[in-house]
């Protein structure tokens, strides 16, 4: 069994999506910004302080699914923790996916308000619609 | 206990702060350029390196200790270190992590970018090294706070 960590800088919305598709509770290509919008998951995602570690379930083959935030250098994540692992002697198997490898306008937008605005309903549906917008080449 | 000194690049306060508490400097007197430029990684980590956790060496308590080039991970690097160390089996009271960047004065900042960032070392080396040594003393202080520290930690 390995722990299969979604990572993003997008306060962990993208690493959310991208983990509930992996996990199957829903479609990339089905789901609409609303069905999104009601995820009873976005109030833990609120108080998930970056870094920290969120276990959101077991997929089919038993992995353990996490999702996991940084505000910035994303890409210095999966580096880290091997290096940390190695470091410390300790055997894992652990693998982590980049949530968010490519963005579009309204993903651009909804960051941009974000920074300057905070973060608000707004921010949440443009985010949202941005994401579904992506090509389904998501990394799962 | 693993003890990580954590700085932007992994490449002067984190190095010092470690080489001070290895012993691989002496903390009594202000090192040489020579000595400094001798600690291991030194000025030496490009971007590329940034976000390896090196193990440093084991100090006289057998705490390891380790440095990394965390860059922006700032905030969440505490947290993110904890975190994995869970995932890991490692209990939080053995995992110490301490930010040098707070005792970095401008010469280092201005040094170490010049000379990492940049790649102008003939510039930025000396420069960084100057501020290493201006700042040194309280390099060495926060060494001996990180070692009550852990000689608490450890008590428990």
């Amino acid at each position: 069994m390995k722990s299969i960590i979604f990572y993003c800088d997008t306060h962990g919305k993208a690493a959310l999506i991208t983990a509930l598709i992996h996990l199957g509770m829903i479609s990339r290509n089905t789901t609409t910004v609303k069905e999104l919008l009601q995820l009873t998951w976005w109030r833990r995602v609120a108080q998930l302080p970056p870094g920290q570690l969120l276990e959101i379930g077991c997929d089919q083959q038993g992995n353990r699914v996490f999702i996991l935030w940084v505000d910035r250098d994303k890409q210095l994540l999966p580096k880290l923790a091997v290096s940390f692992s190695e470091a410390l002697n300790k055997e894992t198997d652990w693998q982590f996916v980049d949530a968010l490898p490519q963005k579009n306008g309204w993903i651009n937008t909804a960051r941009f308000l974000s920074a300057i605005a905070g973060h608000n309903y707004l921010t949440h549906r443009l985010f949202l619609q941005g994401f579904t917008k992506l090509p389904a080449t998501a990394p799962i | 206990m693993h003890i990580i000194y954590h700085c932007y690049g992994g490449a002067h306060s984190s190095v010092t702060a470690a080489g001070i508490h290895l012993g691989l400097i002496t903390d009594e007197t202000i090192p040489t350029p020579e000595e400094i430029l001798a600690l291991p990684f030194y000025d030496q980590p490009k971007q590329e390196d940034h976000g390896y956790l090196r193990f440093l060496g084991e100090d006289q308590k057998g705490n390891k200790i380790y440095i990394i080039g965390r860059r922006g991970l700032k905030n969440s690097f505490p947290t993110l270190v904890q975190s994995l160390g869970k995932l890991l089996g490692i209990p939080s009271e053995e995992l110490l992590v301490v930010d040098t960047v707070p005792y970095v004065n401008w010469m280092m900042v201005l040094g170490g970018f010049t000379s990492r960032r940049l790649d102008w070392v003939s510039l930025g080396r000396p420069l960084v090294i100057r501020g290493t040594r201006k700042a040194f003393k309280k390099f060495v202080q926060l060494v001996h706070k990180v070692r009550i520290q852990c000689e608490g930690g450890t008590t428990h």
